[in-house]
């Protein structure tokens, strides 16, 4: 009885929807351009020059170097979005989207575009496989 | 090499529920407050728990059975066989998650002992170590003094190092670390049988047979000594659980653990410890200082009360007469913390029997079932995590409450402030981290 008069309240509240915590993360406006290989020495993730893509896909960028990961920390799409996770790493290896349970593998000194739909709500560790270092996170909002 | 998109399914985690939204977290601890100092008010004024379970007659035999055990041994067996194939150098399907990680994280670590909490100790039928040890006939001269001397001391401190396994060391999802893991505790085990008695090993090193008699003495349904399953009445064997030495700490580290792992997913933690908290000694100093914290605070929350109480009360007294008052917190942080653990991860059992080794086979036909993320939405998960973390908090208000009149007597109101504010702060804690 005492939960359900719990859920009661809670439910009156307001749209649980509406409030989400803030994104701290760094949005970043420009898509990397695709073929060409990205600067490796530069510590700022956002040099590349702006380039139109074909999709409208949200962009996420993210560097391997050194053991370093550059890249938003946690990233939050909305649902349902398209998504484009570029990932470039100095080592060749996997990476992982956990919960999409998405595997692509990278090349060391090449650039990788990972693409999928957000369909499934929460917060998904993206990393790379063998050494288990997290790339970023991946929020999903509902 | 190269399989692009290919769908993985190893290992467990790597995903993390959304954060509550604010609203859930604020309306949840405004009711634990008002529910609390309401309680003080209007909860009886003579103990009702204090005499422990109230034996009916037994409607139900149940004997102890052998399926239980058997599943126990396979369980453990399964565990184990990992070993197998990279000894003999099989090849294995990286694209199918092996039965090993469902099995100890979400089976026999979560479903088994909170479970136990509606049907009572199932853990001692299942516990493979028991029939193991039975059927090697080890341990047969039980050396009790040693459950009196180190009390679940040596429980609690295997209770962290198991946490550590699952929550720091990266490769928790290895099914060869968890192979080797279970090899080396099982070895570990049947030599500590062998040396202190059987049922005597198990109590005092077998951290899971403490935590799931903690967390099963919730539960209405009880054995009698002839085997006989009773109704004892919800909570009451936890009033009249032994004083084991290191029973305070052991329900402390139960609490510590889970709230290390919850609050290190939360991005607020994350931005505090920097890189810091993502190495193997950074997660390990944090988990350990998660159980100092609560256990600090239980110890201060003792004192307070002790000293209110005075007499021959001491801090200790105090910390090991309202331990168990604090199980039904443990749970709570537990099964709010993992529900969707259960229902998403859990959700692999069902391809990993078909293809438990990853070998490729497909015993049942089940083997390319995926996990269905789509089971429940976002809200009815929030809401159950708050409705759970509340519910826990009146049940250890109203033990303490219980535990006070029947210790301290008429001193009980003023005495109950401090254990009171301590159960507000570790629920509005709980809550905050879900909040993330």
């Amino acid at each position: 009885m005492l939960a359900g008069l719990v859920l009661l309240v809670t439910a009156c509240v307001g749209d649980p929807a509406a409030i989400t915590t803030t994104s701290s993360t760094t949005t970043i406006t420009t898509a990397p351009t695709t073929t060409t290989v990205a600067p490796t020495t530069t510590t700022e993730a956002t040099t590349t020059t702006s380039a139109a893509t074909t999709t409208t896909a949200i962009p996420i960028d993210v560097y391997y170097e050194g053991g370093q990961v550059v890249g938003p920390g946690r990233f939050t799409v909305p649902l349902g979005e398209e998504v484009s996770i570029w990932v470039q790493s100095d080592v060749d290896d996997m990476v992982h989207v956990h919960g999409y349970d998405l595997l692509f593998p990278v090349e060391a000194g090449t650039q990788v575009e990972i693409a999928l739909t957000a369909e499934v709500p929460g917060i998904f560790e993206v990393e790379m496989e063998s050494s288990h270092t997290l790339l970023f996170e991946l929020e999903v909002t509902a | 090499m190269a399989f692009p998109g290919v769908a993985l399914a190893h290992g467990i985690g790597g995903r993390l529920d959304l954060p509550v939204p604010l609203s859930y977290f604020v309306v949840g601890a405004g009711v634990v407050l008002v529910i609390s100092f309401v309680a003080l008010a209007v909860l009886w004024p003579d103990p009702r728990l204090q005499d422990g379970p109230r034996h009916g007659p037994a409607r139900l035999t149940v004997r102890r059975g052998w399926i239980l055990p058997a599943l126990g041994v396979v369980g453990l067996l399964l565990v184990i066989g990992q070993l197998i194939p990279p000894l003999f150098g099989l090849e294995t399907d990286p694209t199918r998650p092996t039965i090993a990680p469902v099995l100890v994280w979400v089976v026999f670590w979560l479903v088994v002992p909170f479970a136990g909490a509606v049907v009572g100790d199932w853990y001692s039928d299942i516990n493979p170590w028991r029939s193991l040890a039975s059927g090697l006939r080890v341990g047969r001269g039980e050396r009790t003094g040693l459950l009196d001397r180190l009390g679940i001391w040596p429980a609690a401190v295997l209770f962290i190092a198991f946490t550590w396994l699952e929550l720091v060391n990266p490769e928790s999802g290895s099914p060869t670390t968890l192979g080797l893991a279970a090899l080396a505790y099982t070895l570990l085990l049947i030599g500590l049988m062998a040396f202190s008695g059987r049922e005597t090993g198990l109590a005092v090193f077998d951290l899971f047979t403490p935590y799931n008699r903690l967390i099963s003495s919730i539960s209405p349904l009880g054995r009698r000594g002839d085997g006989r399953l009773v109704w004892r009445g919800w909570l009451r064997a936890l009033t009249v659980l032994p004083a084991w030495r290191g029973l305070p700490a052991f329900v402390v580290v139960a609490i510590g653990t889970v709230t290390y792992d919850g609050a290190s997913a939360t991005e607020s933690f994350r931005g505090l410890m920097g890189d810091f908290g993502q190495t193997m000694l950074g997660g390990t100093l944090l988990l350990i200082g998660c159980v100092l914290m609560i256990g600090l605070a239980y110890w201060l929350a003792s004192w307070v009360a002790a000293r209110m109480v005075g007499g021959d009360w001491t801090a200790a007294s105090v910390a090991m007469r309202f331990a168990h008052t604090l199980v039904p917190i443990a749970l709570a942080y537990a099964l709010a913390h993992y529900l969707t653990l259960i229902v998403f991860e859990g959700q692999q059992l069902i391809a990993a029997v078909s293809d438990p080794f990853a070998l490729g086979w497909d015993l049942f036909g089940t083997a390319d079932r995926k996990v269905d993320f789509f089971i429940t939405a976002a809200a009815p998960v929030w809401y159950a995590q708050v409705a759970v973390i509340v519910i826990g908090h009146v049940l250890g208000v109203v033990l303490a409450h219980d535990r006070a009149l029947g210790d301290f007597g008429k001193e009980a109101v003023r005495s109950q402030y401090a254990m009171l504010l301590l159960m507000v702060a570790l629920t509005t804690l709980g809550l905050l981290i879900l909040a993330g």
